[in-house]
């Protein structure tokens, strides 16, 4: 064999080698960064909501006239427009592996779907945000109260009076406190089930 | 049980509930009361000083004097003055309270606007029994009727309202001022309003004597829906305790039922707070009229026993008695109307 021909093979090679590798190695998706941060976030904000109901719910206590309502659950991998979001990433990829053109131009449709996702994902995301936030300020704000105000009423409880006004000013006040907690309860689990609802 | 100097202090006493300036401070921390059962502490020394003289003093010389011969009759328990022993007070100023309470083995914690209550309703009864001869209780209603309609502000100055009441009544005010100056008036209505502090007293003293606390402890181990006649029962004990030693106490002077009017001013106030009770069935407390009901029978058994030795005066007391007693109901009921009222408009 010629060394001509000798050499055109083995630029034929590396050019086969090249293609298989194209083909074959996994390409680094251009939303991977993105969909990663949304996750994250989700994660984060459904970590504070479930964690914050659970410190609430148990300020009522189980002895309270008021209920807590059960929340439903609340998990960020059951969020639909985070997993389509995932979906339109992988498939924007998958069009722009043999262009190089800009995502918009090459594959219009893919991207202008992956955008749109995007978006309902960041407005689902700001929602868990917020409520996050909610749940977080009741439980900065209310527990300790409703906390104090059980205090105050077992220590009267253990007191006998006159005329039994101080405990029954004391109960009034813890009552009122649980049935503004039951309130806050009812609105966030409320608002738990819109997002569920709004997702799908 | 007074001397002149205590009488001027309950006369300023009264002044100073009908002044609108405020007398309170944090309570010191080596009060031994806590800030739930003492918000502020009311720092008028007068206000302090009659409630030491019929706290202390008063209980002092019932001790030394009486007590011994009232447990030797079963009256009380031999255990009465072991268990009072060191007992502290204090007058507090806590935001809309009208109560007393006895905290275990610290005292116990007198609300100066129960003080000024009680004050308010003896100036009300012998004003009224003064002023109207045909409707005695005529300025106790009105001030009752007053703290049932608008106690949810509990801002009213009770001392003022009396005297708007009388003068709302047809008295001129000069006149009711200087029915305020006469010195039997001062007496009787000093009178009363002692008793029905002495009254006060001694239910949180017989709450300690009785062994109280430790009973509540063993009560709040069982299910909250059996706790509550159990509870009452400790009120119902405590009031009876009470009436028990101050007519034996008075047993040896007139037989007078006064000790009733105590009950009467003490459950007046209960009245009033449970007017604005969203669910007084679920009191700690037996309802008003139940403990009416039990003082009024126990003061009518002690009146009884005048009855033989003098047959006027036993009319008399159980005339009045009785007729205490129908005003008191009606009263329960004008509470009890006003209660559902404001609940039926939440």
């Amino acid at each position: 064999m010629s060394k001509a021909k000798q050499a055109w093979l083995g630029i034929g090679v590396i050019a086969a080698a090249v293609v298989v590798l194209v083909l074959v190695l996994p390409k680094k998706d251009i939303c991977t960064d993105t969909i990663r941060g949304f996750t994250e976030s989700a994660n984060s904000s459904v970590g504070v909501i479930l964690s914050g109901y659970t410190s609430l719910k148990g300020a009522l206590g189980t002895e309270s006239s008021y209920k807590a309502p059960e929340i439903e659950k609340l998990d960020s991998a059951n969020f639909a427009v985070l997993r389509s979001c995932d979906v339109s990433c992988r498939i924007l990829s998958e069009c722009l592996r043999f262009t190089f053109r800009a995502p918009s131009v090459a594959c219009p449709q893919e991207y202008a779907d992956l955008m749109d996702k995007q978006k309902r994902a960041e407005g689902v995301l700001l929602r868990l945000a917020s409520l996050a936030k909610q749940v977080d300020d009741a439980k900065a704000q209310v527990v300790p109260k409703v906390q104090k105000a059980r205090e105050e009423v077992q220590e009267l409880e253990k007191t006998p009076g006159a005329t039994g006004a101080r405990l029954a000013q004391a109960v009034a006040v813890q009552k009122k406190l649980e049935e503004d907690l039951s309130v806050r309860l009812g609105q966030i689990a409320l608002d738990v089930s819109e997002l569920g609802k709004t997702d799908k | 049980m007074r001397s002149g100097n205590f009488a001027l202090k309950v006369a300023s006493g009264f002044l100073l509930l009908a002044s609108t300036s405020s007398h309170a401070q944090a309570l010191p921390a080596t009060s031994g009361f806590s800030s739930v059962v003492c918000a502020r502490q009311h720092t008028d020394a007068g206000a302090t000083e009659i409630v030491r003289e019929v706290f202390d003093e008063k209980f002092r010389r019932l001790s030394q004097e009486k007590l011994a011969a009232l447990a030797a009759s079963g009256v009380t328990s031999a255990e009465f003055v072991k268990r009072n022993a060191g007992l502290k007070f204090v007058v507090c100023d806590s935001p809309g309270s009208f109560d007393s309470l006895s905290v275990a083995g610290v005292g116990v914690v007198f609300d100066v606007k129960l003080v000024g209550l009680l004050m308010a309703q003896a100036r009300a009864i012998i004003a009224g029994a003064t002023l109207h001869q045909g409707d005695q209780l005529r300025l106790h209603r009105a001030l009752m009727s007053e703290y049932i309609r608008d106690g949810a502000k509990r801002n009213i100055n009770p001392i003022k309202q009396v005297r708007q009441d009388a003068v709302a009544a047809g008295t001129n005010a000069s006149d009711y001022d200087a029915l305020l100056r006469n010195a039997d008036f001062q007496r009787r209505e000093q009178n009363l309003f002692l008793v029905a502090l002495n009254f006060l007293s001694l239910h949180e003293r017989c709450h300690f004597a009785l062994g109280h606390h430790a009973r509540i402890d063993e009560i709040r181990k069982q299910p909250e829906v059996s706790q509550r006649e159990p509870r009452r029962q400790l009120e119902i004990d405590a009031d009876k305790c009470a009436m028990a030693i101050i007519n034996a106490d008075e047993g040896g002077f007139v037989a007078s039922p006064i000790a009733y009017f105590g009950t009467v001013t003490v459950v007046t106030t209960q009245a009033i707070v449970s007017s604005f009770d969203a669910s007084p069935q679920t009191s700690s407390h037996p309802s008003s009229a139940v403990r009416l009901e039990k003082a009024q029978n126990q003061v009518l058994l002690f009146v009884d026993s005048t009855r033989g030795s003098d047959a006027e005066r036993y009319r008399k007391y159980k005339a009045t008695v009785e007729a205490t007693g129908r005003h008191m109901a009606s009263m329960l009921d004008v509470a009890e109307s006003a209660r559902k009222a404001r609940m039926a408009g939440r």
